[in-house]
């Protein structure tokens, strides 16, 4: 339904294309000529790192973890055991990768292995790079400035279009984040809805501008996301509050973030990020949610062209724009079967051909002002935490979101709809990617 | 408010001055810490986290106004370089500029022109200054 490529995964695509790299490397010098690899670390990025060793013909014989939890489980087809209890033979190369690698490495180190005879640390060009910054070359500084300038004529040329009126960055390209700042937006004013509010709201993509019609914003400008991303925020980061642009969003202003830097250590949430950092306004107010258009006969028509019974339908969400769920084709099966016997009808939110509708369901392509009443005729939802979760959040139907432990951006602390004091008739599940099979079969059994 | 394209040209001069300056740090420093405000509860949050910022990122240099240079020190591992106002600004002009590419850069400020983040991480996030200073600007997290 509604999917958007995400600056949020960059990080990710760093990692597996620098985990790609060390396993060709290390391929090409024949580190794994009859080897047993054995995975330490890295326990969300598993399957990738997989993936990245089956494309040389490799396969992982062994996972260890230190958390006992982790320990005994089945991952990646293989049962997970502890460090400790890896067979240490000249048969066996363990890959260590992931936040913790110079801990694993002295653990390690202390159970008698050797870094590059008994075990490699992949991607710790990445780690280093990360922890210690580096100093700006001459022809980055130039580009940096060139993108700044860049940045300032596009916004010069808004502030005069519409003299002079506040103007907002929405740069982060989920629908979600424009969702929630719209919430509270009209407090700044002294308004009482979006489209009473005098500012000029700047774009990054289709997508949020379409929604930002739908939430009734008087001006809205579209520029692209990567002037956006790139030239504008430069150029704010190095102008500070002397312009008429403030960030609609808590990140993307350098990342020494310090918001995310509290958030991750006390109990700020999303709807925190915006009501009081970004928006700056005191006490808690109450949310202003949106109504949505009503058009029954094209959604009714939808439904029937699906052959999806209203009121006995569960809309299924498996995809996310700043996330990868590891939540996988298997575990969707458990609830595709279950509610099918159960006689309900199912489709897949599918934002893109890409997206490829779960087996046993049909795909639907919602139209973003259609999704809260399409929401409503099947009568239940079911979904990873994804921005569609923010605009459904009112709906008068059941509905069921998962959230995933230590996926970056993916957290009940701060995205939580409870934590957050935002919708109605939610339940949330807490993924942490080791009891994935038991939380769909506790969700089946809701229904 | 700056509107035309001189003022935003002064302002990359500015950063550009300011990067002559930290570069010329480069060779000694493992982290440079901007503490551009008189503002005494900054230097001394600092100050008391000395150690872990030296475990964590190596050696620091510590960038403060001539202002308050003669009223604190700090410990003989750590340099601090006392800069009038005006170089001041315009380092911070560049670290805000390159602060995802140079992460060895942390601004410890409150003042709103520069760190409005910071701002308002006390204004409306009911935390207190060292709070702010230790995890939201130094990034210390253990």
């Amino acid at each position: 339904m509604m999917r958007q490529e995400s600056i949020w995964k960059s990080e990710d695509n760093d990692f597996e294309a620098c985990i790609r790299k060390d396993v060709l490397e290390l391929t090409r010098k024949g580190v794994f000529d009859g080897k047993k690899i054995a995975l330490i670390g890295s326990w969300i990025n598993q399957e990738k790192i997989q993936t990245v060793l089956g494309e040389s013909g490799l396969t992982v014989s062994y996972i260890a973890d230190n958390n006992p939890e982790k320990q005994g489980v089945e991952k990646l087809g293989i049962t997970t055991q502890s460090v400790e209890s890896l067979p240490h033979d000249s048969e066996v190369i363990i890959l260590v990768s992931g936040f913790y690698s110079n801990e694993i490495s002295e653990q390690l180190e202390k159970l008698g292995y050797k870094e590059k005879n008994d075990y490699l640390i992949l991607a710790s060009g990445l780690l280093r790079r990360k922890i210690r910054g580096h100093v700006v070359k001459e022809e980055t500084w130039l580009e940096y400035k060139e993108r700044a300038i860049h940045g300032f004529e596009s916004y010069c040329h808004i502030n005069e279009k519409y003299d002079g009126i506040p103007m907002w960055l929405m740069h982060q390209p989920s629908l979600g984040d424009l969702y929630i700042f719209s919430l509270f937006l009209p407090y700044v004013y002294g308004k009482k809805s979006v489209h009473e509010c005098d500012c000029v709201l700047v774009v990054a993509r289709n997508s949020t501008r379409k929604l930002a019609e739908i939430l009734g914003y008087k001006y809205i400008e579209q520029i692209h996301l990567e002037e956006a991303s790139n030239d504008w925020l430069l150029m704010m980061r190095l102008m500070g509050d002397e312009i008429n642009v403030k960030n609609a969003v808590f990140h993307g202003l350098g990342r020494n973030n310090s918001f995310l830097n509290m958030a991750a250590s006390g109990s700020l949430t999303f709807r925190d990020s915006f009501v009081r950092y970004v928006l700056g306004l005191e006490g808690n107010p109450e949310p202003i949610y949106p109504q949505f258009d009503n058009r029954g006969e094209y959604v009714k028509k939808q439904f029937d062209e699906l052959g999806l019974n209203p009121g006995k339908t569960v809309v299924l969400s498996p995809y996310a724009g700043h996330f990868t769920p590891s939540i996988s084709e298997e575990h969707w099966k458990i609830l595709v079967d279950g509610l099918r016997e159960k006689g309900y009808t199912l489709c897949t939110n599918c934002g893109s051909p890409d997206e490829k509708p779960l087996d046993g369901t049909v795909a639907a392509f919602v139209d973003l002002k259609d999704c809260v009443e399409f929401v409503e005729r099947a009568g239940a939802f079911i979904g990873v935490r994804s921005g569609l979760c923010d605009l459904i959040c009112m709906t008068d139907c059941k509905k069921t979101v998962i959230y995933e432990k230590g996926a970056t951006n993916n957290s009940i602390t701060f995205f939580g709809f409870t934590n957050m004091g935002l919708g109605k008739n939610i339940t949330e599940f807490d993924n942490d990617r080791i009891n994935t099979y038991s939380i769909m079969t506790d969700i089946l059994n809701m229904y | 408010m700056i509107d035309c394209i001189s003022d935003f040209e002064n302002a990359l001069e500015q950063a550009d001055k300011g990067r002559t300056l930290v570069e010329s740090l480069n060779e000694e420093r493992g982290v440079l810490v901007l503490c551009p405000d008189d503002d005494i509860i900054c230097f001394e949050a600092v100050k008391s986290h000395i150690d872990e910022l030296v475990g964590q990122f190596g050696r620091v240099v510590v960038i403060i106004p001539e202002a308050i240079n003669n009223r604190f020190t700090l410990r003989d591992d750590v340099r601090t370089v006392p800069v009038h106002k005006k170089e001041m600004d315009c380092i911070l002009r560049y670290a805000s500029l390159a602060e995802d590419i140079d992460t060895s850069i942390k601004i410890v400020s409150f003042d709103k022109e520069i760190s409005g983040r910071a701002f308002r991480l006390i204004d409306c996030c009911g935390f207190d200054k060292e709070q702010v200073i230790r995890k939201g600007l130094l990034g210390i997290m253990c």
